[in-house]
């Protein structure tokens, strides 16, 4: 009886690990295909953001002046996929391999928020955002990974101009000792406790109150926020009654920064 | 003038590269796999390589030990260029002998950052 009894629960156990051993296998496959297909995605994107900013730049001849709009909003579209992909990508490393790794380095912040800004700029123009910045020159280098605080930035900013009622966006910084604050201000709707809570939980889709439309595809400010802690930082989401929206982030200075 | 040996194997994105830092003021040569980018670096002897690291037949990780064993090319500057980007890409690269790494998505800025400072 006690053997029959042992000899199931072994069988059981045995059962158990293969299936076990295969669902990791199976994990680690569709791991190194989204990886893969990640991949494929980046080389034709870093192909067309050169070729464009190629043209921009005169290299391949002179632009006449009423063509370059036109090269501008091709360059922002780019930089929509570039942030998708890498959105993508982040989230294969940080869900799947679990091995998100960031290229730090000792970088100021206002060139990345320019940069990020003058890949916005068309589609900002297009929807009536003006874009104040403020602050950003006087913070000290950071220790960051400078295209991901680009994304993170570019998701703060993108977050603001589809909530957004009206008014400016204001994007502004602060050092605070061994870190540098950032905020992104709007005014929005007002947003329900139970959702503001949410907000920055990876896969959480930030609905408009004002639309039954979905606003986001819950990654944005979810990567953002993830990747706003590797870098050792906090970020948050706060919205007052009457719809005062405020990004937060905070990002460390570089210990070579005096 | 410097010398730069691209190792890429999309064209387009060779060919950008190099209309690129043509202007920028180096001399450029193109390789589009493993043992094209072993030949020319010996023909050419480049300053610096910028070496793709998933190229056809030979791999950039070895075609970079390789360079390095070479006498001929064991001095260029390595810079692996990958769309990888995770630690054991970029320790990879490194343990293979390269001097830096570029990750893809990148555009001109950080390219020419990225090889001046190697060829400080």
């Amino acid at each position: 009886m006690i053997r029959g009894i042992l000899l199931a629960a072994a069988a059981f156990a045995a059962g158990w690990a293969a299936s076990a051993w295969r669902s990791r296998r199976l994990e680690k496959l569709r791991a190194r295909y989204f990886s893969f297909v990640a991949h494929e995605f980046i080389t034709p994107l870093t192909t067309m953001n050169m070729t464009v900013l190629n043209f921009l730049s005169g290299i391949f001849g002179e632009v006449r002046e009423d063509q370059q709009p036109w090269l501008l909003m091709l360059r922002e579209q780019i930089g929509r996929l570039d942030a998708l992909v890498g959105d993508m990508r982040d989230l294969i490393h940080m869900e799947l391999h679990r091995d998100l790794h960031l290229n730090r380095e000792t970088a100021p912040l206002a060139p990345i928020a320019k940069n990020c800004l003058e890949v916005m700029r068309s589609g900002l123009a297009r929807a009536g955002v003006d874009v104040r910045v403020e602050g950003l020159d006087a913070l000290p280098e950071l220790d960051i990974d400078p295209d991901r605080i680009l994304r993170v930035i570019e998701a703060a900013l993108n977050h603001a101009r589809k909530f957004r009622v009206g008014g400016p966006i204001a994007l502004t910084g602060s050092a605070a000792g061994r870190f540098a604050s950032i905020r992104v201000d709007y005014d929005g709707p007002p947003v329900p406790p139970e959702s503001l809570e949410h907000a920055l939980s990876l896969y959480y889709a930030v609905q408009n109150p004002k639309s039954q439309v979905l606003a986001s595809t819950g990654l944005g400010l979810g990567i953002a926020r993830r990747l706003v802690e590797a870098h050792g930082g906090r970020m948050s989401l706060q919205v007052d009654g009457a719809g005062h929206a405020r990004i937060s982030m905070e990002l460390p200075v570089s210990p070579e920064a005096p | 003038m410097k010398k730069i040996l691209i190792v890429e194997d999309d064209s387009a994105l060779a060919l950008n590269m190099a209309a690129f830092l043509k202007l920028a003021g180096y001399e450029i040569h193109h390789a589009a796999d493993g043992p094209a980018a072993v030949q020319a670096a010996r023909k050419f002897r480049p300053d610096l390589v910028l070496l793709d690291a998933l190229i056809p037949n030979v791999d950039g990780f070895e075609v970079c030990r390789l360079l390095r064993a070479d006498e001929k090319t064991k001095s260029a500057k390595i810079i692996m260029v990958t769309g990888l980007g995770q630690m054991g890409d970029v320790e990879k690269a490194l343990s293979c002998g390269a001097s830096d790494y570029l990750i893809k998505p990148f555009d001109q800025d950080r390219l020419l950052k990225k090889i001046e400072k190697a060829l400080l």
